[in-house]
């Protein structure tokens, strides 16, 4: 069959592991307003984002209802309503942004960042996090609470690693 | 479904492989850091791009 018409990708997914994806990213995006995600997956969350927004715009309990069945999560619906529609109100579309960045070390897949073009102070004082360049160099950050979590979770896999198959070895001489 | 019917020589097979080349990438120089950077995509090295910081860089 032809695929004349369709349009989308598939993201090498079923459709309902698909369609969870999305529902992640887009809430991913809601409430960090800045994401770093492979190009494809991006482009996808993005088709659906500047809809989802455009619908919030609206602000009206049928469009609530509207979006709810693709943010099913409250505090997404919520902030998307509240503080993101009325960030958005006088423009009409192209909400968000997309920056490519180094493809990902591992599979040399194309990342990007997808952003909101207007962000919450909060959100916009700090640049969006590249775990990529977190790891090359994650004391020389500037801001600690960026510091910290890297950190935190490094530590105890580093000692897993090797403390795992000594614990192992460990036993099999108690056995023998 | 067509097969080939003889095996190619090394030689031909080889002449086709010889225009194989592969391409240097088209780098540019990043505005803020003049490092190296593709175009359209940020800078790795400082995280610029279009004067802006959008990312930590892995020199930051």
């Amino acid at each position: 069959m032809s695929r004349h018409m369709n349009t989308g990708r598939k993201l090498s997914r079923n459709t309902s592991h698909r369609k969870a994806l999305l529902r992640n990213l887009i809430r991913a995006v809601i409430l960090e307003e800045s994401i770093t995600t492979t190009t494809p997956k991006a482009k996808e969350t993005r088709r659906v984002v500047e809809k989802i927004i455009t619908q919030a715009r609206v602000g009206t309990l049928a469009a609530r209802r509207h979006v709810h069945r693709t943010v099913r999560d409250q505090a997404a619906l919520a902030k998307l309503f509240e503080t993101i529609a009325p960030r958005f109100k006088t423009r009409p579309g192209g909400y968000t942004r997309m920056i490519h960045t180094s493809n990902r070390v591992g599979d040399n897949a194309p990342m990007s960042i997808l952003e909101l073009v207007e962000k919450s102070e909060k959100v916009a004082a700090e640049p969006a996090d590249d775990k990529a360049a977190k790891a090359a160099a994650p004391k020389a950050e500037a801001a600690p609470k960026a510091e910290k979590a890297p950190k935190a979770e490094k530590a105890p896999k580093a000692e897993k690693a090797p403390k795992a198959p000594k614990a192992k070895k460990a036993a099999e001489a108690e056995t023998k | 479904m067509g097969v080939p019917k003889k095996r190619m020589s090394r030689q031909k097979r080889d002449s086709r492989r010889a225009n194989w080349k592969v391409t240097a990438p088209n780098v540019n120089t990043c505005t803020n850091c003049t490092g190296p950077v593709l175009a359209h995509r940020a800078c790795p090295a400082c995280g610029h791009y279009k004067g802006k910081e959008v990312m930590k860089g892995a020199e930051e």
